[in-house]
């Protein structure tokens, strides 16, 4: 998903050139290993489907169109000249919305759990207005993205505050939502700093910009590393 | 090129590192938040568990006051009744049923009295009324009266006043104990000790019965009341036993 952001920065570096997105500076073992994380985090998901009720559908969903997108994404970067950004403007607000869709639903406060839910047509409205006239489907959503990545580090610390205020009986370590709430905290304010260092260094020393872009890849195998910790955290492992 | 792969060691480590800490932290605190809540539980739970047997020590207390005061106003007074009919009827009588009506009102006085003194030892006025040690001494005396044991009432250090409740509690897993021996015991003696230390109060009652095996025999529903009793004035309850040698109830009230 991060991609679009960093895309965003990459077409800044090669403006003009089609297959800038591309070019020797993709570098396609780092995005594998990034696939293979998340694929590993969508089977871990699907093993693991008890202990994520009753968000399971969500992280299904949600994972699987990212790991579509995300593969779709790199076979077009690798091999084609198409712009992929158009499939980012597209992903987006479906990422948003489960990712909401999964806080509204562990918020415990009524009050909060509605403020969520009302963010996920406001933000599909806002990104349709973007999407038609800053930033049409042809840039990058940056704006979008930003956006998104407020409210659901917003979200995130508004979980956390609510399971650090609410003790229960099953320890932090094993709540799958806790991984994947630190995850998602980490990753969005990683990924919408690097993108303003990005947008700076561009002006300033674009080679070395260009090279950062490799800290989007690992904040991306943070992430999706997390969420793996999550879906296996309940599980009970059989020693022989 | 070699400026990137610095930044990018140094900001990956730092970002992990960040988070590690993160995690820890949030780990250690949500840890202690909930050592705070189950501890909290536990305190409200217990509180809650003294209430409830506050409220069930007031209600027997009561019950056991009407009873009293059932037995002194109405069936004493019915029995007195009979006894003066009994009386009247008596002296227009043949002498051999005149002995027999003798003997049924002697009966019926005997009646009485014991029913006075059943009145007394459940009415809460008689033990608010009287020290333990007196109190302790009359239910020594009904064991004797009633000649299956002999019952031995010691006290040591000066008696003193003590809380009513407090007072109440002691009297009433005295008077359990003492139904206990006699019912399961089967001894011969049964000791009963009250000492006073200017820091705490010791009530013990000793009988040489048969005795059991606490590890194998758990206390049953009287022992729990009656450590609950305990708890309830904040004082100490222990059972000694051993087979063959006899069982021991120690009851420790310190001075708060």
């Amino acid at each position: 998903m991060l991609q679009s952001a960093a895309f965003d920065c990459k077409a800044k570096l090669y403006s003009g050139i089609v297959c800038a997105l591309v070019g020797p500076e993709m570098n396609p073992a780092l995005y594998l290993i990034h696939l293979c994380i998340l694929l590993i985090s969508l089977i871990g998901c699907v093993v693991n489907r008890k202990d994520l009720h009753p968000f399971y559908s969500f992280f299904l969903v949600l994972l699987s169109t990212t790991w579509v997108v995300e593969s779709v994404s790199f076979v077009l970067l690798l091999y084609t000249s198409w712009s992929t950004q158009i499939i980012y403007h597209l992903f987006l607000p479906v990422c948003y919305s489960l990712h909401a869709l999964i806080y509204a639903k562990a918020m415990n406060n009524k009050m909060k759990s509605r403020i969520i839910y009302y963010t996920i047509p406001t933000f599909i409205i806002i990104h349709i207005v973007l999407s038609t006239t800053i930033q049409p489907v042809s840039k990058p959503n940056s704006y979008a993205f930003l956006l998104a990545a407020a409210l659901l580090v917003a979200m995130s610390l508004a979980f956390l505050h609510q399971v650090m205020k609410e003790p229960g009986v099953v320890p932090i370590q094993r709540q799958p939502l806790f991984w994947t709430t630190t995850g998602n905290l980490f990753f969005f304010c990683g990924a919408a700093m690097l993108m303003g260092l990005l947008n700076y260094l561009l002006d300033v020393n674009k080679p070395l910009a260009s090279r950062l872009f490799t800290i989007n890849y690992l904040l991306n195998y943070m992430l999706y590393g997390l969420y793996c910790i999550g879906f296996f955290c309940r599980r009970k492992w059989k020693m022989r | 090129m070699e400026d990137a792969v610095v930044i990018v060691v140094v900001t990956g480590t730092a970002i992990l590192l960040l988070l590690a800490s993160f995690i820890f932290a949030f780990m250690w605190l949500h840890q202690r938040r909930n050592l705070e809540y189950t501890k909290e539980r536990e305190e409200t739970r217990k509180q809650y568990q003294e209430e409830i047997t506050k409220v069930h020590l007031e209600v027997k207390e009561q019950t056991l006051d009407n009873v009293s005061q059932e037995i002194h106003d109405n069936v004493g007074q019915i029995l007195s009744l009979a006894k003066l009919n009994l009386g009247t009827v008596a002296p227009q009588l043949q002498p051999a049923d005149r002995v027999k009506v003798h003997e049924t009102s002697e009966l019926i006085g005997r009646a009485i009295q014991d029913l006075r003194s059943l009145a007394k030892s459940m009415s809460n006025d008689y033990v608010s009324r009287n020290t333990l040690a007196d109190l302790l001494k009359n239910e020594m005396d009904k064991v004797n009266t009633g000649g299956a044991m002999l019952a031995n009432f010691r006290l040591i250090g000066m008696d003193r006043s003590i809380d009513v409740q407090q007072k109440l509690v002691l009297y009433r897993i005295a008077q359990e104990s003492l139904s206990n021996v006699y019912k399961y015991s089967f001894c011969d003696r049964v000791e009963v000790t009250l000492k006073f230390d200017p820091l705490d109060i010791m009530l013990s009652i000793h009988d040489n019965g048969i005795g059991f095996n606490l590890n194998i025999i758990k206390p049953g529903l009287g022992l729990s009341n009656m450590k609950r009793r305990a708890e309830l004035i904040g004082a100490e309850f222990r059972v000694e036993s051993s087979e063959g040698i006899g069982t021991t109830i120690i009851i420790k009230l310190t001075k708060s």
